[in-house]
């Protein structure tokens, strides 16, 4: 198992008690604790629940089936990782889930192997997925606290350019650029000026900066 | 009528010049040929041979014809006659002997559409009474003119119109028929065929013309009083008339006048014997006509009933089934050969005329001749044994009478397959039962693969769970028991699924109602769920024990609620709530079981076949679902309807009797 420290919350959407309990049982006994849910209804008003780290979804549902509910996550923005289960072989389907973005298409019965490797493969995109979210929350929370003035200095700073430049840019002296990037380097705690552009591309790397 | 019809105009025109020379021609010489006893040199004479030609000229040619008419009295005028080129009464003479024929044709024709052919009695008549109007017409006329000329004395009127009258009908009544009958092509075909076949018509044919012409003779040998030996000449032509209708007769009476003209000349007698002989003549005509008219007449109607009679003959002979006519008493009066096909054995005589038993009853026994529909009986045969048929009786009236018509169709081989699908019933359904599985194979699969997932489940986390540096020994005491369970889950499916394809005789055994329908509804479930279809029971509660074979009406529910979800399933799922009701009640002493659908419904057209085998609208199964579940609750007394209810939606039912009955 990858390094992961809280205990992650995996949702199992199946229709049928015993598999829900069976599945429960094996994710409780490797540490992770599960959400079961009867119904695609039943676990709608949670589809883009962050607490969850991974969702198990049957394709055989009552009501809503499960690849009419993995769509909805996906139009929602949910960014559950889905791994599909099915009784039927179905390539078509297989296809399509894949082709959106499920992580697995896993035929039932199914080896627990299986199971697991890709429910790993889940638990490691979504840890990715949050630890790029935590960075670019601390880097946004860090920007919070430069002036506009020195923002604009970053900017240019992290794009290559010379003091000198930047001064006949902002039609200030040299002098005063030199003042402000030790303040920015200061503030955004970055060591380097490298460091400062990784930081930066972090936030380029979420949408809606 | 052949002529107008051509459409060669080319040819229509050669045909008929060539056909008015051969007229004129014609003309011309008979003319010449008759010019005996004239009275005055005017031609009045006894016979008139020329008129009879144009007359059936202008009858069976057309009145196109009318043209050359004068062309043809000129040139006689002229040639045999002697008269003046140029003179009026030439010219009168023509035109109103021209006139005169074209009306009588023109009556004949168009008016009273005599048949050339002179098919009937009636055609006869008419040709008589018009030819007489007209040659009365014709000879007053002529005779008026030549006396208004100052050609003919006042006083001798009444016997030249006479002898012009006599000559003109005369000619006509002897000559016309026979150019008439002659003249058509099928009759002369007909003619030359039936000589041809028997030639010894032929020396009949020569026998009976020789005949006339020794009688003719003999007349005038005898010498005294010749006109009352005429009478001999009646015997002949009657004769013939009636063995060879109107065609012998107007032949022979063509015969008898140019034997009687020649006899008169060659005697040598004057003109008024010869008027006198002539009158007798018409007697002869008259009688020879309308007899030989009638025999033919009577011979066609003969004719047509006879190939009436053979058509019908044959339609009896190629029948399959047996058709026997029978009077009152049940007395067989004829039977078609299908019956002794059908009823066998030997000796017993031809199938039309033979009697192939005395009575009815002989070969079917027990049939009531009163009783009109069809029956399912047995039949005997000669030897004995016995077959199944299906008899229609119908009562008729012949001659005024009661008569009877049976008709008896072997149904042997219909009641041999229907014995054999009954003795199969029981692999038909079988069969059908394994077709049925067959559609719901997938979802049955994957209500298999869920208990078989629960279990690797389970199993992993024991695993897991006996792996931890503190076994938990609870939780894996708990999952191994829940193992257990999935695992006898899985095997009740399997179980289910084997019992309803077991093969085997129907055992009835009192069955609680709702095991039985818990039970289908365990099997159609997992196919329901797949196609989003809620499946929904309703079962009275307290409902008395059935007597039925459980694996079969499982059967005939499971059939009905596959259909049900067949039906369901073409319908978009976003419609309303696809549901399948299954309800038991109590009614009637009886438990009626109910599938109902809110589906489309069934197509009336198709309702009526609906238990028909082969029926389907399905692409898979093999069509007789419905057939054998209606057979199968056949077997147990019930049965199997689709219900009107004027609700919308499919509804089935079928009843059951109690355990204790």
């Amino acid at each position: 198992m990858s390094t992961l420290s809280a205990p992650l919350t995996v949702a199992v959407i199946d229709d049928d008690d015993g598999l829900r309990d069976a599945l429960a049982t094996m994710f409780d006994a490797l540490g992770f604790s599960v959400v079961g849910f009867a119904s695609a209804e039943a676990f709608q008003p949670r589809l883009d629940d962050p607490t969850f780290a991974c969702a198990l979804i049957d394709v055989r549902l009552p009501g809503i089936d499960g690849m009419a509910l993995f769509r909805l996550m996906r139009d929602s923005g949910s960014r559950i990782p889905v791994i599909i289960l099915t009784g039927h072989g179905d390539i078509p389907m297989a296809v399509e889930a894949l082709k959106a973005g499920a992580i697995d298409f896993i035929e039932k019965p199914f080896d627990p192997d299986r199971l697991l490797d890709s429910v790993r493969e889940a638990l490691e995109r979504d840890s990715e997925v949050r630890q790029d979210q935590a960075v670019a929350e601390r880097v946004r929370l860090l920007i919070g606290r430069l002036t506009p003035r020195e923002q604009e200095v970053m900017d240019l700073m992290v794009v290559g350019h010379s003091n000198k430049a930047i001064a006949s840019r902002l039609g200030i002296s040299p002098r005063t650029v030199e003042v402000h990037r030790a303040r920015v380097m200061e503030k955004m705690a970055a060591r380097s000026l490298a460091e400062l552009v990784r930081m930066c591309l972090h936030i380029q790397k979420e949408p809606g900066t | 009528m052949e002529i107008e019809a051509s459409t060669d105009s080319r040819g229509n025109g050669q045909r008929f010049a060539l056909t008015a020379l051969f007229y004129v021609v014609s003309f011309v010489i008979l003319d010449w040929i008759s010019f005996i006893h004239p009275f005055a040199p005017f031609g009045l004479k006894p016979w008139d041979p020329p008129t009879a030609l144009t007359l059936a000229l202008l009858i069976r040619l057309g009145l196109g014809y009318a043209v050359v008419v004068p062309v043809a009295v000129l040139l006689a005028d002229i040639l045999v006659r002697g008269m003046p080129v140029a003179s009026l009464s030439t010219l009168l003479s023509g035109s109103a002997i021209t006139a005169v024929h074209v009306s009588a044709a023109w009556i004949l024709r168009e008016i009273l559409v005599v048949d050339p052919r002179l098919s009937r009695l009636a055609d006869v008549v008419r040709l008589v009474s018009v030819s007489l109007a007209a040659t009365s017409a014709l000879a007053t006329s002529v005779v008026l003119e030549f006396t208004a000329a100052g050609l003919l004395d006042p006083v001798d009127f009444a016997s030249a119109a006479v002898r012009s009258w006599v000559g003109d009908f005369i000619g006509i009544l002897a000559i016309t028929p026979a150019l008439l009958v002659f003249s058509d092509r099928a009759t002369v075909v007909g003619l030359i065929h039936a000589l041809r076949n028997r030639p010894t018509r032929i020396l009949e044919a020569v026998l009976q013309g020789g005949m006339i012409l020794l009688t003719v003779w003999l007349v005038f040998e005898l010498k005294a009083d010749e006109f009352k030996f005429f009478y001999l000449l009646f015997l002949p032509n009657i004769g013939i008339a009636v063995r060879h209708g109107l065609e012998g007769a107007s032949a022979s009476l063509l015969l008898t006048q140019v034997g009687l003209i020649a006899a008169l000349t060659i005697q040598g007698y004057g003109a008024t014997e010869v008027v006198e002989f002539q009158m007798l003549m018409l007697a002869l005509c008259l009688t020879g006509l309308f007899l030989g008219a009638i025999v033919s007449e009577r011979s066609h109607a003969n004719r047509a009933l006879a190939e009436n009679q053979a058509r019908l003959q044959a339609i009896l002979d190629t029948a399959p089934d047996a058709i026997l006519t029978v009077d009152e008493s049940g007395a067989i009066e004829t039977a078609n050969p299908a019956v002794e096909r059908m009823f066998g054995g030997q000796g017993l005589g031809q199938g039309r005329r033979g009697r192939i038993a005395q009575k009815l009853t002989d070969l079917l026994p027990g049939l009531k001749l009163d009783a009109e529909g069809i029956h399912e009986m047995h039949g005997v045969r000669r030897d004995g044994t016995t077959f199944p048929v299906e008899v229609t009786v119908g009562e008729t009236a012949i001659a005024s009478q009661r008569r009877f018509i049976a008709i008896a169709r072997d149904v042997t081989r219909r009641v041999e397959a229907e014995a054999w699908v009954h003795q199969h019933q029981l692999q038909l359904a079988h069969a059908d039962r394994v077709s049925l599985v067959g559609e719901m194979a997938s979802a049955i699969a994957h209500e298999e693969s869920q208990p078989l997932s629960a279990i690797a489940a389970y199993t992993r986390a024991c695993l897991l769970l006996l792996k931890a540096p503190v076994v938990d020994l609870d939780k894996v005491n708990v999952s191994l028991n829940k193992v257990a369970r999935q695992a006898a889950r899985a095997g009740e499916i399997l179980r289910r699924l084997r019992e309803f394809l077991q093969r085997g005789e129907m055992q009835p055994e009192a069955i609680a109602v709702a095991d039985l329908v818990t039970a289908v509804a365990e099997l159609a479930r997992a196919d329901a769920q797949d196609h989003g279809i809620r499946l929904e029971l309703d079962v009275a509660p307290d409902l008395p024990l059935v007597l039925a074979d459980r694996v079969h009406i499982e059967q005939v529910l499971l059939n009905l609620v596959r259909n049900a979800v067949d039906a369901l399933s073409g319908q978009p799922r976003e419609q309303c709530q696809r549901a399948i009701l299954i309800r038991a009640r109590e009614r009637n002493s009886r438990v009626v079981l109910t599938v109902h659908d809110n589906g489309p419904g069934i197509d009336p057209a198709i309702a009526e076949r609906l238990f028909h085998p082969f029926t389907s609208t399905k692409t898979s199964g093999m069509g007789l679902g419905l057939t054998i579940s209606r057979t199968i609750i056949e077997a147990h007394g019930g049965t199997l309807v689709h219900e009107l209810t004027g609700r919308p939606g499919t509804t089935f039912s079928f009843d059951l009797a109690f355990a204790d009955e």
